[in-house]
C-alpha cells in the first residue's frame, strides 16, 4: 500500500487494542520508519467511536484504502470488531491526506453492512468479478469469506448483499478434535488477502485463520476412547454452566441498565457497575465450583491428547494460525 | 509467552464480557447480513502455505494469521507478510518466483530500527 503516493511501499495495519490504525512509512528496499498512528484532520486517532468513553468501544480494527469517489485520492475504510465498516473520506490530497473526523457507515443492499457472522470485518478492495468496479471482500469471525459486489457506478459505489466465496467454518473453532495424521480444515476469524497468487490472471484468496485443536494421540484403545469421550462430555457440561452464569449476568446487567441510553454504558460509573457485578459472579461459590471442575477436567484430557505446541501449562488445546491458499479454478 | 497469553485471554474476556455500546451514530443492533448464496466449486481444495521450515503456523503467537502479499524488499518478487496475535509482522521472503513462490524462514519486519509491532493489548 502506497499511503501517500510517493511511489514507495508503505505498510498500514489495524490493531486489536486500542483499535487505532497505523502506518509504517516506507523508506524503500524493505526499510520502514517507526510506527505512526493515522489521525483525522483534527489530529485524533481514527476510531469506531470517535468520542469514546472507554478504549473497549473501539477494540478491533482492520483497514483498507480505496479511491471511493474516483477523485484521485485514497480514502480509508475501517472494518470493526462487531463486523461493520465505516468510511473516512480523504478531504486532503493524495500526497497529504486529511481524513474526515466522522464515520460514514457503509451500507449493502440498503441496510447497514454487517458481515455474516456479525464480527471481525476485515475489508479488502479488489475487482473480484472483473467488471471494472472495485468490490469489498472480507473475512469474518465465522471463518467465511464474503464478497460485497459493487453494483453502483464509477465514483458512486453501492454494494449488493454478500455472496459467500468461502463457507463459514463448521464448528466453534475451539477445542476441535483432530485425529492423528489428519489435516486440519480452515478455522474461524478469517483474515484475507485477495491476489492473483499464481499469476494466471484470476484472483485467488489467502485466508489466515485461528483454531485450537485437541490432537488425539495415536493408538488410543477403544477403552481410552470411551474415557476420553466421557471426560469431554463432563467438560461440556461444566462449560455450559460457566456460559450460563455469564448469560445470567448479562441479563441482570441489561435489567439494571434498561433506562440508560447505550451511549452512556461506558461512563466510568456504569463501567464500574459492570465490573462489580462481574467480580461478584466470578467469586460466587457456585461459579468457583464449576470453574475448578472445568480446570480439573482440562488436566484429565491431557492423557489422551498430544499437547505439543500448547501455549499454556495444563491446557490440552493447541492453538493454530495457518495461511490457506484458495486457488481459483 | 504464558503471561502474554493470559493477558490476551483477559483482553478477550473483557471484550466479550462488555456489552458493546457506542455513539448514537453507530448503527446499533444491526443484524448481520445473510449471504445470498454460497459459491460452489470455484476453488481448488485449500492448501496451507509453507516456508523453508515447514507449514506456516502462528499458533505459538495465539494464531490469528493475517496474510498479505507485496514485494517488501524491492527485489521484484512478491513476499508474504503475516500478522498474528503477537502484533509482530512476519516477513517470508520469496526465494522463488511470482508464479512459484518459495518462502524463506520468517523474519520480523523492521521499522525505525526495531521489530515493527502493532499493539494488541
Amino acid at each position: 500500500m502506497d499511503f501517500d503516493g510517493d511511489g514507495i511501499l508503505d505498510l498500514v495495519s489495524g490493531s486489536y487494542d486500542p483499535g487505532e490504525i497505523y502506518l509504517f512509512r516506507g523508506l524503500g528496499k524493505g526499510q520502514f520508519a517507526a510506527r505512526e498512528t493515522i489521525v483525522d484532520k483534527s489530529g485524533k486517532p481514527i476510531l469506531r467511536v470517535p468520542n469514546q468513553k472507554e478504549r473497549v468501544e473501539s477494540f478491533g480494527s482492520w483497514m483498507a484504502m480505496v479511491d471511493w469517489e474516483d477523485r484521485g485520492v485514497l480514502d480509508i475504510v475501517v472494518g470493526t470488531f462487531d463486523g461493520m465498516m465505516f468510511l473516512r473520506r480523504n478531504e486532503g490530497s493524495r500526497a497529504k491526506p486529511a481524513f474526515a473526523a466522522t464515520n460514514e457507515w457503509v451500507h449493502a443492499g440498503g441496510k447497514p453492512l454487517r458481515v455474516p457472522g456479525g464480527a471481525h470485518a476485515n475489508p479488502v478492495i479488489a475487482d473480484w468479478d472483473g467488471d471494472g468496479l472495485w468490490d469489498i471482500i472480507t473475512g469474518s469471525a465465522d471463518g467465511g469469506v464474503y464478497w460485497y459486489r459493487n453494483v453502483g457506478k464509477r465514483g458512486r459505489p453501492e454494494f449488493a448483499l454478500p455472496v459467500a466465496l468461502v463457507a463459514k467454518h463448521d464448528g466453534i473453532g475451539y477445542s476441535e478434535l483432530l485425529e492423528p495424521d489428519r489435516d486440519p480444515k480452515p478455522g474461524i476469524r478469517s483474515q484475507i488477502a485477495v491476489v492473483d497468487y499464481d499469476g494466471n490472471g484470476k484472483l485467488d484468496l489467502l485466508v489466515g485463520d485461528f483454531c485450537t485443536n485437541l490432537h488425539i494421540k495415536k493408538q488410543l484403545t477403544p477403552e481410552q476412547r470411551g474415557e476420553f469421550q466421557s471426560v469431554r462430555d463432563r467438560q461440556a457440561k461444566a462449560s455450559k454452566q460457566l456460559g450460563d452464569s455469564m448469560g445470567d449476568l448479562r441479563k441482570r446487567y441489561d435489567e439494571v441498565m434498561k433506562d440508560v441510553p447505550k451511549s452512556e454504558w461506558h461512563t466510568p460509573e456504569n463501567s464500574k457497575k459492570w465490573t462489580q457485578m462481574y467480580q461478584e459472579m466470578r467469586t460466587s461459590e457456585a461459579y468457583k465450583k464449576h470453574r475448578s471442575e472445568y480446570e480439573s477436567l482440562q488436566k484429565d484430557l491431557l492423557q489422551f491428547v498430544d499437547g505439543r505446541g500448547a501455549t499454556m501449562r495444563d491446557i490440552p488445546d493447541v492453538p493454530h494460525g495457518y495461511v490457506w491458499l484458495f486457488r481459483r479454478k | 509467552m504464558n503471561s502474554l497469553l493470559s493477558i490476551s485471554v483477559a483482553a478477550i474476556l473483557i471484550v466479550f464480557a462488555l456489552p458493546l455500546a457506542a455513539d448514537s451514530d453507530v448503527p446499533d443492533d444491526t443484524p448481520a447480513n445473510e449471504p445470498v448464496r454460497v459459491e460452489k466449486d470455484i476453488f481448488h481444495p485449500p492448501v496451507r502455505l509453507a516456508a523453508e521450515d515447514g507449514v506456516i503456523d502462528c499458533g505459538p503467537s495465539w494464531g490469528h494469521a493475517g496474510p498479505w502479499v507485496e514485494d517488501v524488499d524491492g527485489d521484484g518478487v512478491k513476499d508474504l507478510i503475516v500478522g498474528d496475535f503477537s502484533g509482530f509482522l512476519r516477513v517470508y521472503r520469496n526465494l522463488g518466483t511470482n508464479k512459484a513462490p518459495r518462502y524463506a524462514k520468517a523474519i520480523n519486519l523492521q521499522a525505525g530500527g526495531k521489530d515493527a509491532q502493532v499493539p494488541i493489548y
